[in-house]
């Protein structure tokens, strides 16, 4: 299917999509970056911006399944599709497990890095779900701690691996 | 905002026909994004409208016809290294996705973008040479093919004319007594612009090298073969020190400049070793082909 986004007016846009499992649609300013979308029309402040350019991977999304940054996606892309962010992962109640690893192992510091850093480790957890730690490192190899916190990073990966089973 | 307008055309067709709107309106094919959408953020390239064709199934297929490996442009690395075609025909093309940015680039960015953005250190662009691939150029006026040595014409210059899109790459297939190799230095292991990077493309018959491509990237305007290293090797038996006195020869064919990734001595003295290294992995990769 042609995705011709409905252009209303001079430069807005319908957005419209699966967002967290509902199906959402907004009128929008067009010709932005996802993140913008998400952020400052849908006010989805958990996926993080870091670097604006493809380098530290905290504004990772899945976009139909694919981990996808973003900062690099022109927010059209994802109209007629489906996006998952931080905040459809768990839920206070019912955490995920790598959520929950992550706390339990301290896999956090300041925080800013943290929801890429589950979208990546629910990627690679995906398509491999008994990592090495080898393998975890290659896995988040797109994201940045500016807190160096990798260790319990990996770590929490691997324990998610071990309680998803 | 960074475009006016956006459409993702799902045929290679209505592509083009955007893409000549005659309108006046500035029109820049999308692929992966993971270079043009820093260049719009940073107003290094404006454009008014973007036609986004990285869900084009004709430009995603990876098929073999013949002795004819054929990569649809919009192809992203992570398929370039899950791809079973690829790791038979092609295997630096995996081998280099690997080390290309991290995962989510490697689900986003494209082959076709990689050439299209032609920048002196595009990772794809060294094996592509080596490869001797042949590029597909759509327009309305039909297709064109250009070689991938004339195609890159210099940093971010390429044969690529306004209204023409990438909608493939093709070469022959790495025979049987062949093997090949990319290796890459940069600052560190992922997420890192190569310093310099090498692809090797070697086959050998009879203990003696029977065909030989070496290209270096990041160490030039453009990409460049090393016809020293290949001259030195042709015809010879792979000797340690042959294929040291080789790797040697590389300086004579490659002009780096200093940047902030590293100063030209630096990457004339560097280059060296990751040419010795891709061989010696070429080579090991045509006798496990052999014997197999």
């Amino acid at each position: 299917m042609a995705k011709t986004t409905e252009t209303i007016g001079e430069h807005h846009v319908r957005i419209e999509l699966k967002l967290n499992g509902k199906p959402v649609s907004h009128v929008v300013n067009g010709g932005r970056r996802l993140i913008d979308f998400l952020r400052d029309d849908l006010h989805l402040y958990g996926t993080k911006e870091g670097c604006g350019e493809g380098e530290c991977g905290s504004c990772t999304v899945f976009l139909n399944g694919t981990a996808t940054l973003a900062c690099l996606t022109p927010m059209e892309r994802a109209s007629g599709g489906e996006v998952q962010t931080i905040e459809g992962i768990g839920t206070a109640e019912n955490l995920d497990p790598l959520q929950w690893a992550m706390m339990e192992e301290a896999g956090v510091q300041c925080g800013i890095c943290t929801p890429g850093m589950i979208m990546a480790g629910l990627d690679l957890l995906k398509h491999n779900p008994h990592p090495t730690r080898d393998e975890i490192i290659q896995g988040i190899a797109g994201n940045l701690c500016r807190c160096t916190g990798y260790q319990k990073i990996i770590t929490a990966i691997q324990r998610a691996a071990e309680t998803r089973t | 905002m960074l475009y006016q307008s956006y459409c993702a055309p799902d045929t290679i067709e209505e592509a083009l026909t955007h893409l000549n709107r005659t309108d006046g309106a500035r029109v820049r094919p999308i692929a992966g994004g993971t270079d043009l959408m820093v260049q719009l953020r940073e107003r290094l390239v404006q454009t008014d409208m973007l036609v986004d064709v990285s869900s084009i199934p004709d430009l995603k297929r990876i098929w073999l016809d013949g002795h004819r490996l054929h990569l649809g442009a919009a192809a992203t690395y992570t398929q370039l290294i899950e791809s079973e075609l690829v790791h038979q025909h092609a295997y630096l093309l995996a081998e280099a996705g690997r080390l290309i940015g991290g995962k989510q680039i490697q689900h986003m960015g494209t082959i076709g973008g990689n050439l299209a953005n032609a920048s002196p250190a595009g990772d794809t662009l060294p094996c592509l040479y080596a490869l001797d691939a042949d590029i597909t150029i759509a327009s309305l006026e039909g297709d064109r093919h250009v070689a991938m040595s004339e195609f890159m014409r210099g940093p971010r210059k390429t044969a690529l004319r306004p209204h023409e899109l990438i909608t493939q790459i093709s070469f022959d297939v790495v025979p049987e007594h062949a093997g090949s190799a990319f290796t890459k230095m940069g600052l560190r292991h992922s997420q890192a612009i190569s310093v310099v990077d090498v692809a090797a493309v070697v086959g050998v018959l009879d203990g003696r090298i029977a065909s030989v491509r070496v290209a270096l990237g990041s160490v030039a305007p453009t990409i460049v073969r090393s016809p020293s290293v290949e001259q030195m090797l042709l015809r010879q038996a792979p000797s340690d020190d042959l294929l040291d006195r080789a790797a040697e020869a590389t300086r004579h064919d490659i002009e780096p400049i200093t940047d902030i990734r590293g100063s030209a001595a630096y990457r004339l003295y560097v280059a060296k070793p990751f040419v010795r290294q891709a061989l010696d992995r070429a080579l090991e990769r045509a006798s496990v082909s052999r014997a197999s």
